[in-house]
């Protein structure tokens, strides 16, 4: 009888450590990997970089209204040129994205927006290759160098905001976490940005 | 971050200066670090100096970025790194501000380094004395007094071509050789304009022969304090803290970031 109870005894030890090893193997597995951790904080991680991003071109747009004054005490009749910048930057200034609402179409029109803006403000340097006077201002080469800085800065923000999102859309477009994702968060992949034609073709602004 | 700069060979960081491409002595490099740690140690900036021989084929801003995201320098509460890198192949520099310094130096002052004081010195080889005024530079803003002595000695030099002596001797002999003309043509007058011309050319003589009067009286000085202390033209063992031992941190501390951010502020320029 006593042997017995120790044979069932034993047996219920082992089928027990069996039964938790598994669980443990079950369930450190999807804690790790099944993206509940995970794909919340990737999210906002890309929230955090679409923030930096569009901060960075506020930041261009804000150097521009000092820049186009400069630019008129020498080049008053540039006038055109002059107010391609401001038009320009009315319309890229008017685009702010929700970065909740980022969605492929929204991401489009501001990228069109800032690079036409890219595009007058080079315009706007070649324009004033053509004045001594301009050139040797003190304040406009301030700008000039701010300018450099932003631009530098909106760079470093993309790379950013590309390997954020790259790292979310695998998250949520890649089992086992997109299965996590179509249960739980029901997330969509974020729109990234595209290296348009145009924008390749978009003058640096360097001096 | 994991996916940007993939497949660049970053090095590591080992020390405040990293001279990778071997533009300066092994005493230069040590002074720079000794003013980098001095810094430091008084909640200055973490500043490094990175030299390498080429860019791997990308540019400076991008390279620059991507050590600075690996090294992290400066403290994960301030951001407060600043990244110096210059590459020999492209001549370039760039100075790479923490994002937590970019109100302290802001990119318009960094090009004043970058453009201008930099390359004066950079052209000449003295990678040394450049950065070591920039470093005292940063040591003023931040009041640390025994870098900026550190650095007292060595010699400003603008990147402005204002001083350059070869234009003050075109400038001189115009002035000469019109007085001379004037001077025959006119018979009247000539006495007046003689006079004129006589003290501007007398001014002009001065400052130049005064300027080759005190380069000669330092050359000698310097001959004979070469001869007596073991031949360097610079006179090297002027640093006040050499003397007195005031740096606590030297020798054996080591050289890592914080985890300091960097948004892409700074400058860049080449020599």
């Amino acid at each position: 009888m006593k042997v017995l109870w120790v044979f069932l005894f034993k047996l219920f030890i082992q089928e027990l450590q069996v039964k938790s090893l598994i669980t443990l193997v079950i369930g450190s597995f999807f804690l790790v990997s099944c993206g509940i951790q995970s794909i919340p904080q990737a999210n906002n991680s890309v929230d955090a970089a679409w923030a930096e991003v569009e901060n960075q071109y506020k930041r261009r747009s804000d150097l521009i209204p000092n820049l186009v004054n400069t630019v008129k005490g020498y080049a008053a009749h540039e006038k055109d040129t002059l107010e391609g910048v401001v038009n320009a930057r009315a319309k890229a200034t008017a685009i702010t994205i929700d970065p909740t609402k980022l969605t492929p179409e929204k991401m489009k029109q501001f990228q069109e927006a800032q690079t036409g803006l890219s595009q007058a403000l080079g315009k706007l340097l070649v324009v004033s290759e053509r004045y001594p006077d301009l050139k040797a201002n003190q304040n406009f080469q301030g700008l000039q160098v701010q300018l450099e800085g932003t631009e530098n800065r909106i760079t470093v923000a993309r790379a950013r905001y590309i390997s954020a999102v790259q790292e979310f859309n695998n998250l949520v477009t890649v089992f086992p976490t997109s299965l996590t994702n179509s249960v739980m968060f029901h997330f969509n992949p974020k729109p990234q940005f595209t290296a348009t034609e145009e924008e390749r073709k978009t003058p640096e602004v360097k001096f | 971050m994991s996916t940007w700069g993939a497949d660049l060979q970053l090095p590591n960081l080992s020390s405040p200066v990293m001279d990778l491409a071997n533009l300066m002595s092994e005493g230069e490099r040590e002074d720079l670090s000794k003013l980098c740690y001095e810094i430091n140690t008084h909640n200055g900036p973490q500043i490094t100096i990175l030299t390498v021989p080429d860019l791997q084929g990308i540019s400076i801003e991008e390279f620059s970025i991507k050590v600075a995201e690996k090294w992290q320098l400066g403290t994960k509460e301030k951001d407060n790194g600043l990244l110096v890198v210059i590459s020999k192949a492209e001549r370039g520099v760039r100075i790479e501000v923490g994002s937590g310094l970019e109100g302290d130096l802001t990119d318009y002052e960094t090009a004043q380094y970058t453009r201008n004081i930099f390359p004066s010195y950079f052209k000449r080889g003295q990678f040394h004395d450049g950065l070591a005024i920039f470093l005292g530079d940063v040591a003023k803003k931040f009041n640390i007094q025994s870098v900026q002595e550190g650095v007292k000695h060595i010699k400003r030099r603008s990147g402005a071509r204002v001083g350059n002596p070869s234009t003050l001797i075109i400038l001189a002999l115009i002035i000469l050789f019109s007085a001379f003309r004037s001077a025959l043509s006119q018979g009247a007058e000539a006495s007046v304009r003689g006079a004129v011309a006589g003290t501007i050319i007398a001014v002009i003589v001065f400052i130049l022969t005064s300027s080759i009067v005190i380069g000669l009286v330092s050359w000698v000085f310097g001959f004979l304090l070469g001869t007596g202390g073991g031949g360097g033209g610079f006179s090297g063992g002027g640093y006040s803290y050499r003397g007195g031992g005031g740096f606590s941190s030297g020798g054996g501390g080591g050289w890592s970031g914080g985890g300091g951010g960097f948004s892409g502020g700074g400058s860049s320029g080449s020599w």
